[in-house]
């Protein structure tokens, strides 16, 4: 391991957020290197999308600590903070014609930004495979492309940073096909670990996870309820726990994966809310 | 939704933007019942010697009259391309915000009351109470619809555009009521001011309006990025390194400066701010670098050929421009949207 990569990029201490009132996350630590690709995972309203919201500064956090290269997230300016992190959010929806290349061309940093001409753009489109719809109409294109052209913009973001830096994806890849979403997030690995990114993305493809992720975070409840390898943390045991399914992981092929035998007969949803309480599984 | 175009570039269209403008310029100058060539207008400019007549009729009674359609008009169009990529709504407008029902209310309360209260002091109304009140009154109606938009230093558009309809019409009730008490000569003043009109432009109201709009189309391009980063989102402008709370702050105000000078000299003119943007986005695209510039030239030259044409059709009446503009733009652009619908 490079010397670059032994302090943490991202350091998260004793975090809380709440939000109108309601607690959305409880007392999180975390600390992140260049070049680790961590899959946020954890049923719907476990806490993925505002965890990503408070990394990204977007929302500050009522309590504790959040650091980005050694210093807190709050001194940063937006810009600043845009030349360290790029964000892909859950949702981009446009209400005018923009084209495809003029929303990835949004990505570029200072004066640059909107130029569609740009060669970071078309290298970025061609990365995403969405080079062939730089002149469509954003508006028209189906889910999995604008999810793929947002991709892009956020990738053109990245790449003009320098230094050590972090990608923030909220299921970025939930409308691709199979083989897209496979084909992408390897590449996104492969990207995070030669290009001193730490990459921390929600999903909900368990099994997309434990093949691509070098870590896995798996929320319930605005908690951390076990962080570590997928092996450690993808046990039959989790799995139930967490998402009340009865599943196993399968490390036996080419890329380890989550096999599910059905919903688990023990956990109902409700049953699954109320024997959660503060059972916290930690792993080295 | 919004429909979809071919896409003409941006530099050369600007420049014909320019053209036309300058073609509507001339066309109004020469345009009137004293009609006058090219060469007269030419003389009427720029030559002392010219005749007396022609001298007063271009340099005093048209030219400010001009000067004073192409800021409006521009102020008006550039207003409606940054409320609607503000508030990411093709119906914005800078009604919404307040500017116009404000302005609406200082100006007929200073024509049905103003006599009366400056009667204690035993004056007549000085000429410049209406434009400075209708101008006060705009930016007071922007402020009150932001205090209560705004929460904690954040400002959430929805809660901006609801507050903004409950006090507009708050504000038009007030309308209503000056109208209710007013006189019948007041009546009429105040309803040709409701409809808009040039009619009155002189050196001294330019005075009063073009700092203001000048300074907001100066300052305009400076917004242009980000607000191309806020068509993805407020959030995606905030991941992009924009701070959207700075850049609406300052959107509104420069709206209420440039379109409460506006209104306090013309009165109502609705319609160029929507339709203005729609125009250039059809054909040139959303990008704010073209739009913002763009749609402040094509507002100062829909407002100069509305104006013509409001002083040509009933001569030697003069039409409202606000009517004017509504009734040959409204169907001219509903044929446009109709037709780019189908794609």
């Amino acid at each position: 391991m490079t010397l670059q990569g032994i302090t943490p990029l991202l350091s998260v201490r004793g975090m809380s957020l709440v939000r109108h009132g309601k607690r959305l996350l409880h007392d999180l630590s975390l600390k992140v290197r260049a070049g680790e690709r961590v899959m946020l995972l954890g049923p719907n309203g476990a806490g993925k999308s505002s965890l990503l919201r408070v990394l990204s500064g977007e929302w500050p956090a009522e309590s504790g600590a959040v650091h980005l290269g050694g210093v807190p997230l709050t001194s940063l300016s937006w810009g600043e903070l845009a030349r360290r992190r790029a964000v892909m959010p859950q949702q981009v929806t446009l209400s005018f014609p923009m084209l495809a290349e003029e929303v990835v061309a949004q990505g570029l940093p200072g004066r640059d930004a909107g130029d569609g001409q740009h060669p970071a753009v078309a290298a970025q489109m061609a990365w995403c495979d969405v080079l062939h719809l730089a002149g469509r109409v954003y508006t028209s294109l189906s889910g999995g492309e604008q999810q793929r052209v947002q991709l892009a913009r956020v990738l053109v973001q990245l790449k003009a940073m320098s230094g050590e830096r972090l990608l923030l994806l909220d299921e970025a890849t939930s409308a691709l096909d199979p083989a897209q979403q496979y084909r992408l997030v390897a590449k996104l690995a492969t990207l995070a670990q030669e290009t001193h990114t730490a990459l921390i993305m929600a999903c909900h493809d368990l099994s997309l996870a434990a093949a691509y992720g070098s870590r896995i975070l798996l929320l319930q409840d605005g908690q951390c309820v076990a962080d570590g390898t997928p092996e450690a943390v993808l046990t039959e045991d989790n799995l139930a726990r967490v998402y009340g399914l009865d599943a196993y992981l399968d490390t036996h092929g080419p890329l380890a994966q989550v096999r599910v035998r059905g919903a688990h007969p023990l956990c109902t949803s409700s049953s699954r809310v109320s024997a959660q309480s503060a059972h916290t599984v930690t792993v080295g | 939704m919004v429909p979809v175009t071919g896409r003409l570039p941006a530099r050369p269209a600007l420049v014909l933007l320019t053209g036309l403008l300058l073609a509507g310029a001339l066309l109004a100058l020469r345009t009137g019942p004293m009609p006058l060539s090219v060469a007269e207008v030419w003389q009427g400019l720029f030559d002392r010697q010219a005749e007396a007549s022609v001298q007063l009729v271009v340099r005093e009674l048209r030219l400010p009259r001009l000067l004073l359609a192409m800021l409006v008009g521009a102020a008006l169009g550039v207003s409606g391309a940054l409320l609607q990529g503000l508030f990411r709504n093709p119906l914005a407008d800078p009604g919404l915000i307040g500017i116009s029902s404000g302005a609406a209310l200082g100006a007929v309360a200073v024509i049905v009351l103003g006599e009366r209260v400056f009667a204690h002091w035993d004056m007549t109304v000085p000429g410049m109470t209406l434009p400075l009140t209708a101008f006060v009154c705009a930016l007071l109606t922007t402020a009150v619809i932001w205090r209560i938009g705004s929460r904690q230093g954040e400002t959430h558009v929805a809660m901006l555009l609801l507050a903004g309809i409950a006090i507009n019409a708050i504000a038009m009730a007030g309308v209503g009521v000056m109208t209710f008490i007013a006189d019948d000569g007041q009546l009429r003043t105040l309803t040709f001011w409701t409809m808009g009109s040039l009619a009155q432009a002189d050196w001294r109201d330019l005075r009063l309006v073009s700092p203001w709009i000048v300074l907001v189309l100066l300052a305009m391009p400076l917004l242009a990025r980000a607000l191309n980063a806020v068509l993805l989102g407020e959030s995606v402008a905030l991941h992009l390194g924009h701070d959207v709370d700075r850049l609406k702050r300052r959107i509104v105000v420069m709206c209420a400066l440039a379109v409460g000078a506006a209104v306090s000299v013309s009165g109502l003119i609705g319609f160029v701010g929507l339709v203005a943007p729609h125009l250039v986005r059809l054909t040139l695209g959303v990008d704010h670098r073209t739009l913002l510039p763009a749609s402040a030239l094509l507002g100062a030259v829909l407002l100069v050929l509305a104006d013509t044409g409001a002083r040509l059709i009933v001569a030697p009446a003069e039409f409202p421009i606000g009517l004017m503009m509504a009734l040959l733009g409204g169907p001219f652009f509903l044929a446009l949207l109709m037709r780019r619908l189908p794609e």
